[in-house]
């Protein structure tokens, strides 16, 4: 077993410097609480306000779970696609010598970068009634806009980089050495993807997926533009909590937000999870080699 | 070399170039590697040895000339269809396999059944001395296991023709030196036609059959390391390879003149030339001793070593640097700006305009 202990240097502060810092420890932990403690305890107390049961009835109501249903489908849709589309968009940046792949690169910073808002204005332009594709919709009978389709385009247009970029940053930090080895050692190309290149990207995978789907169910400004808001329709769950709060049903708004609050300490759990797994292969691994 | 006699060709590039954009990497290189034979590929960065050796390996295509590997044309061929085990500069290993799995990985691609892969796996373990390192990844080990560990896992398929790109160029001098040797007794024993990348001579000379000397993208010089080091085909050669003193010679009459020293220069075309002679191709003498000698003057000593090194001012203004034995170096009582004679023994002349 190689030594795992560092000495680390330990500073001993006079005692000015001490009061310092323990100013700065306090103003940091309270102002973290403040706005992300308060707020978070807040969603949870007001959910159930009025008692567990009706906690639960307003997760019962019908178009809660429509609303939900839609988001799941819109999600859903999001994470399969951008994550074909990620894993080649950044295998594209990274592997090859397409001119232009830099562009590629820019543009992946395009939704994150353009007001949600702005995002549905684009689309209605491009799919409404006034829009460019007008003529080529109606002659195939397909409504985009106020629709399912629209909530789609919408929530996959918003969550676009994240998988890109995950993976596209290890697959630079990684480097294509471990790709040619394999295929001087035989492996076909298929091979080469499915034996080297994807463990190597799996967890920047996984992680995109979480963060596209954390985005994707908290979507409002795009999908609130080119859904039209239609209730028990085309009505995501942020709109309905939106919708539910502006009228008055505090308690159902709050019982709403609370699935959508889970799904966010579930994304921050997701990535310790994945950061300490890839720690402890190694440590199991010295473990095993101690006992032979 | 008795492998060089079979004859059997099995590298042949002829006419290979290859241009990054503006910068051409390879011009026009013809090589030949017989079977069984190691080669190193010697120079400096940007002389195109690392592209040559991607392109036999079919990492990199060329862009005009062809490369034949074992009597095959190879142009276009993948690199899993080569039979070429190429050892990587930062080796490459795959960091989520074990030291197990990466060996046995070209074995597992060619549907080897696993009591075979086993078998050659623990084959290779004991002869790299990697024994008890099976379980681990390659974050868990020294550079020295890693480079051994990439060797194992090139020829785990016993490939005709290994390709090593800056093998000890990423481990420490110590390690280098073993490692090095140990490389030397390894070709030896396996008899794998090895070609390797690297830009330190001494590595070069001492571990290779035959040292290729590149630069600019061109081969200067294919020979023996004794060939390239006593008789360096030009002065990129002479200077690349070891520390070399130059003198300015004057050319008459096929006799190039360096202070009173007359030489034969048999091959000179131009007027003037230069005269290029390493530190331990030269003799000090008593001033006075000989009256052609080139008269110096003592600047440093440094006798730590087995050589004594000094360094001296000719009265013609330049500076040489000359090795001699700790004998002769007690006998003549050498000390700071003592007046002496400089005499070489040996002669490389070049034509002046050659730089």
């Amino acid at each position: 077993m190689r030594d795992m202990t560092e000495a680390i240097p330990r500073t001993h502060p006079r005692n000015g410097s001490r009061h310092a810092r323990r100013a700065t420890i306090a103003i940091a932990v309270s102002w973290i609480l403040l706005v992300l403690g308060a707020p978070l305890t807040l969603v949870f107390v007001t959910a159930f306000g009025e008692g567990a049961g009706a906690f639960f009835s307003a997760l019962s109501d019908s178009e809660f779970l429509h609303a939900a249903l839609l988001t799941m489908i819109a999600a859903l849709c999001a994470v399969a696609f951008n994550t074909v589309f990620g894993v080649l968009a950044a295998w594209t940046v990274a592997r090859t010598r397409l001119p232009g792949r830099r562009l590629i690169s820019m543009l992946l910073d395009l939704p994150v970068a353009v007001s949600p808002v702005v995002a549905g204005l684009m689309f209605l332009l491009l799919f409404g009634r006034q829009g460019w594709f007008v003529s080529v919709l109606e002659r195939i009978d397909v409504q985009i806009v106020f629709a399912l389709p629209g909530i789609v385009i919408a929530t996959i247009f918003v969550t676009m980089p994240f998988v890109a970029k995950e993976v596209l940053a290890v697959l630079q930090e990684t480097g294509v050495a471990q790709e040619e080895a394999a295929a001087t050692l035989g492996a076909s190309s298929w091979q080469v993807f499915t034996r080297i290149v994807v463990p190597n990207i799996r967890w920047a995978v996984f992680y995109g997926i979480v963060l596209t789907a954390a985005r994707a169910i908290g979507e409002f400004g795009a999908v609130s533009v080119l859904s039209g808001n239609l209730i028990g329709k085309t009505q995501t769950l942020p709109l309905f909590i939106e919708r539910a709060y502006v009228n008055y049903e505090t308690t159902l708004a709050f019982a709403a937000a609370v699935p959508l609050t889970m799904f966010a300490l579930f994304t921050i759990a997701a990535h310790k999870l994945i950061v300490w797994l890839s720690a402890r292969r190694r440590t199991l691994n010295l473990a095993e080699e101690a006992t032979l | 070399m008795s492998t060089t006699a079979v004859g059997v060709t099995d590298i042949a590039i002829r006419g290979v170039s290859r241009a990054f954009g503006e910068f051409k990497a390879l011009r026009d290189v013809d090589l030949e590697v017989a079977s069984g034979e190691l080669v190193a590929l010697l120079g400096p960065s940007g002389s195109g040895k690392t592209t040559l050796l991607r392109i036999i390996a079919g990492l990199e295509k060329q862009d005009a000339g062809s490369v034949m590997i074992a009597g095959q044309e190879s142009t276009g061929l993948a690199s899993r269809s080569r039979d070429i085990g190429f050892v990587f500069q930062h080796y490459a290993l795959f960091k989520h396999m074990s030291v197990r799995q990466n060996i046995g990985f070209a074995l597992k691609m060619r549907k080897t059944p696993k009591a075979r892969i086993d078998a050659r796996v623990d084959e290779l373990i004991s002869l790299f001395r990697l024994d008890g390192l099976t379980a681990r990844y390659p974050d868990e080990l020294s550079g020295g296991q890693r480079q051994r560990v990439a060797l194992a896992r090139a020829l785990a398929f016993e490939p005709r023709i290994l390709l090593l790109d800056e093998p000890f160029g990423a481990l420490d001098a110590r390690v280098r030196q073993e490692l090095r040797r140990w490389l030397r007794r390894l070709h030896d024993d396996i008899g794998v036609t090895t070609v390797f990348v690297t830009h330190d001579q001494e590595e070069a000379l001492e571990v290779a059959d035959r040292v290729v000397v590149m630069n600019e993208g061109r081969i200067e010089q294919i020979g023996t390391p004794e060939e390239v080091f006593s008789n360096p085909a030009n002065v990129f050669v002479m200077k690349f390879l070891g520390n070399v003193n130059v003198f300015h010679a004057r050319v008459e009459h096929g006799k190039a003149s360096v202070g009173g020293l007359a030489i034969e220069a048999p091959g000179s075309t131009s007027d003037s030339a230069r005269a290029y002679i390493r530190p331990h191709e030269m003799d000090i003498h008593r001033a006075g001793q000989h009256a052609d000698d080139i008269p110096a003057t003592v600047a440093f000593v440094n006798p730590v070593g087995a050589n004594v090194k000094v360094e001296l001012l000719t009265d013609a203004g330049d500076v040489v640097f000359v090795e001699i034995t700790r004998g002769s170096y007690l006998e003549l009582g050498l000390e700071r700006d003592m007046a002496v004679g400089l005499r070489p023994r040996v002669f490389n002349i070049f034509d002046d305009y050659s730089i």
